[in-house]
């Protein structure tokens, strides 16, 4: 079955330029809204559109600039034999090979393909035609023939998908349906039946019009008007294949499904057809699904299939789709601020693996901060929930998700997300020494590092900071979410004398007594989930941030200043 | 022997066969029975592509089930459809043919067309074999490495030899096509 192996996007819409080489199965598209995944799809459909009717509007090219033309190719190998034909197709056959690309001609060792370029001038006109750098040399330019167009054409199933129920023109139903529904048949007998059952039932309806239009006739001598009466027009119940539809036991059409439904059942029909095109592009693939029906709509569509030979070309939004698609399968596109549009394949390594499955939700926003663990998170999204009843700007706001470090994988995950394309940072405890390697690759990666005071652990950098009033507010919520009895058990274990009520903002608080409730915190775990680092960050740190000493407030605020920032 | 050979029945041979004794008869009959892939049937003149087309339009066989060239007409296709693999842009005003054989012969030795070829024919008929020169044979062997391939020719009727030396017919185009059958009864 053919396979898109290289797609060339030039001036169209919101892409300046784009090169991707997707691979066969499954190849979903993430990335921040406008970075060009539903054009790239749009790129797609219209050059391999078998009929070519549509129309383009100065806003399909690049900045509305029309000096240029929009120049979409793309690339199909695994060719059949019809288009592997020397006599025919001989000076537009060329090259490809997953390591050194595209060739004009076809090499040893490299897979016959042919390039179908969709080329949109100033005029508005689209011309499709073969090309290769020679043939276009020599001024040949040929259109691909109908037949072969048709093998090529993809299915698009849009976020209204209700078209494919009904035997009309785009619908998977009529690809799949081996003979042409067309006059002569069933429908042509149903439009005469129609036209005679009705009779001249409107007659009573339209008697004065018939009056008058004989009496005129008489008096005229136009004869076969004398007579005249009122039929059904033949020409008005001329059915065509959009007429037959789905209709479920009870008679009703499935139009009515609703949107998720219809989508997964049209997939499902795509699939499992072995006749139907080689290309289906889905836009949002998780659109009026829930996340297991999401997970059904994948497999059938060979989510988990090696070797998947249908290609299928979808964008997403949702992190059940990350998590339920290997890594290979996911690309994320990314705008390089020129227009530019840059696809990057997640890794086939099981390091961004378990990072997709880990942090699925980061992957879907531009800008990734990636804690070392749930209480630097929890603490950053409860500054967020501060700063937005204050109206500030958020982490969230500027674009920023939260990734979970998970602790030892903190440093292979904000690789992976900085591989990716992402603006990423790494906010991490000091109580771990990282090697020169480690720092090098953070460095090299591009990932900025915020970290606390040498040695300490987020907890225990908080109890140093905080003011007497938060250190007393701290060991409350401690007690409130812990218990007293584990709360004094922990302190007990640092030093003997300790008890809670030792922190009170009245007596004052020491140094040495903040060290022993920061190692008492860090070892008891009091806030290792994001809900109690939420509570930490939004009720005590957040108010009270410029009161904190030096070491938390100039981290936050760098922090707070990367995100904001665009590069 | 018969008036008739099966030459979709040859892998890899030649046939013997002096004019007039049901060579195009044979050509005609192999191209009419023939499924799927078209047939490529090459020969030597223009003349002689025009007298196969004629045969096989009045055998009423589709036009689909064969591309018929000559030798050089074809060589010079594949020049121009892959230059960069052939390494030869000719300039139409004044071939050269063995530059052009040569380059036709690079190409196909490359192996990059052979899946092309498969795709392209479903077996090569070479005519008038006695004619070919020792490039048009290694270009035929190329072909041959692709594709079942019967040629057919009179070597008594060597007649012009302006392309080059002719291949030894016992020593060598015997030795690469073996002898696959022998047409001897006067069919006219």
């Amino acid at each position: 079955m053919p396979v898109i192996r290289f797609v060339q996007v030039s001036r169209f819409r919101g892409i300046r330029h784009a090169v991707w080489a997707p691979c066969p199965g499954i190849n979903a598209i993430i990335g921040a809204g406008d970075t060009g995944k539903s054009t790239l799809l749009d790129a797609i459909e219209m050059t391999l559109a078998p009929r070519r009717n549509m129309s383009f509007s100065d806003a399909d090219f690049w900045s509305l600039d029309v000096s240029e033309p929009i120049d979409i190719r793309v690339t199909i190998g695994d060719l059949p034999d019809t288009l592997l034909d020397l006599d025919r197709y001989g000076s537009f056959q060329r090259g490809w090979h997953s390591i050194t690309g595209l060739s004009d001609e076809p090499t040893t060792g490299s897979e016959v393909v042919i390039t179908i370029r969709l080329q949109v001038d100033q005029d508005l006109d689209p011309r499709w035609c073969l090309y290769s750098d020679r043939a276009d040399a020599d001024g040949q330019a040929r259109e691909l023939p109908s037949a072969e167009r048709q093998r090529l054409a993809p299915v698009r199933l849009g976020v209204l998908a209700h078209h494919h129920l009904a035997w009309g023109n785009r619908s998977v139903l009529n690809k799949i349906t081996e003979a042409p529904l067309g006059a002569g048949s069933a429908l042509a007998d149903a439009a005469r039946q129609a036209r005679s059952a009705f009779g001249d039932a409107a007659q009573a309806q339209v008697q004065d019009a018939i009056t008058i239009v004989r009496d005129v006739a008489n008096r005229t001598g136009i004869a076969a008007a004398a007579n005249a009466t009122a039929l059904l027009d033949a020409h008005g119940i001329s059915f065509t294949g959009g007429a037959i539809a789905l209709h479920d036991g009870d008679g009703v059409p499935l139009r009515n499904l609703g949107t998720g439904s219809s989508r997964l059942l049209i997939a499902g029909v795509q699939a499992a057809a072995s006749n139907t095109s080689p290309f289906l592009l889905i836009d949002e693939v998780e659109h009026g699904l829930e996340p297991y029906r999401i997970i059904r709509l994948l497999h059938t569509l060979g989510s988990k299939q090696p070797a998947s030979t249908r290609q299928v070309f979808l964008t997403t939004h949702s992190a059940v789709v990350i998590r339920e698609l290997a890594a290979r399968q996911i690309w994320r596109a990314g705008d390089d601020g020129t227009g530019q549009v840059i696809l990057r394949q997640a890794g086939a390594t099981s390091d961004e693996q378990a990072t997709l499955r880990a942090c699925a939700e980061a992957f879907l926003a531009p800008k990734v901060i990636v804690c070392e663990g749930p209480t630097e998170i929890g603490l950053l999204r409860g500054l967020d929930l501060h700063w937005d009843t204050q109206g500030y700007g958020t982490f969230g706001s500027y674009g920023a998700a939260m990734a979970d470090g998970g602790g030892g994988s903190m440093i292979t995950r904000s690789l992976c997300f900085a591989a990716l394309g992402y603006r990423t940072c790494l906010l991490r405890d000091s109580d771990v020494v990282f090697t020169p390697q480690q720092l090098g690759a953070l460095a090299q990666a591009g990932v900025t590092e915020f970290f606390w005071d040498a040695g300490l652990s987020t907890e225990q950098q908080l109890c140093m900071s905080l003011p007497d009033q938060q250190i007393e507010q701290f060991v409350q919520l401690a007690v409130e979410e812990q218990g007293k009895d584990k709360v004094e058990a922990d302190l007990r274990n640092r030093a003997a004398h300790l008890t809670v009520d030792h922190y009170s903002a009245g007596l004052g608080i020491s140094v040495a007594e903040r060290e022993f409730l920061g190692l008492a915190a860090k070892k008891g775990g009091w806030f290792k989930n994001i809900t109690l680092g939420e509570r930490v960050g939004r009720e005590i740190l957040a108010p009270n941030l410029a009161a904190c000493s030096p070491s938390v407030t100039n981290v936050i605020n760098a922090l707070g200043n990367w995100t904001a920032a665009t590069h | 022997m018969s008036a008739i050979i099966d030459l979709l029945g040859i892998g890899r041979g030649s046939v013997v066969a002096p004019a007039g004794c049901g060579k195009t008869h044979s050509i005609v009959d192999a191209v009419a029975r023939s499924v799927g892939k078209p047939v490529l049937v090459l020969t030597h003149t223009n003349a002689g592509v025009c007298a196969l087309r004629t045969r096989l339009a009045r055998g009423r066989v589709a036009a689909a089930r064969s591309r018929v060239a000559t030798l050089d007409g074809w060589a010079l296709q594949i020049v121009l459809a892959y230059p960069e693999l052939t390494g030869l842009r000719p300039d139409l005003s004044a071939i050269s043919y063995p530059a052009l054989r040569d380059a036709a012969i690079r190409a196909l030795a490359s192996g990059a067309l052979d899946v092309i070829l498969r795709a392209t024919y479903g077996r090569v008929i070479v005519d008038e074999y006695q004619d070919c020169s020792d490039q048009q044979h290694r270009l035929v062997l190329e072909l041959a490495r692709s594709l079942p391939c019967a040629i057919l020719g009179d070597p008594l009727q060597r007649i012009f030899d302006f392309g080059g030396t002719l291949p030894d017919w016992q020593g060598q185009v015997l030795l690469d096509f073996p002898l696959a059958g022998e047409l001897d009864e006067p069919f006219r």
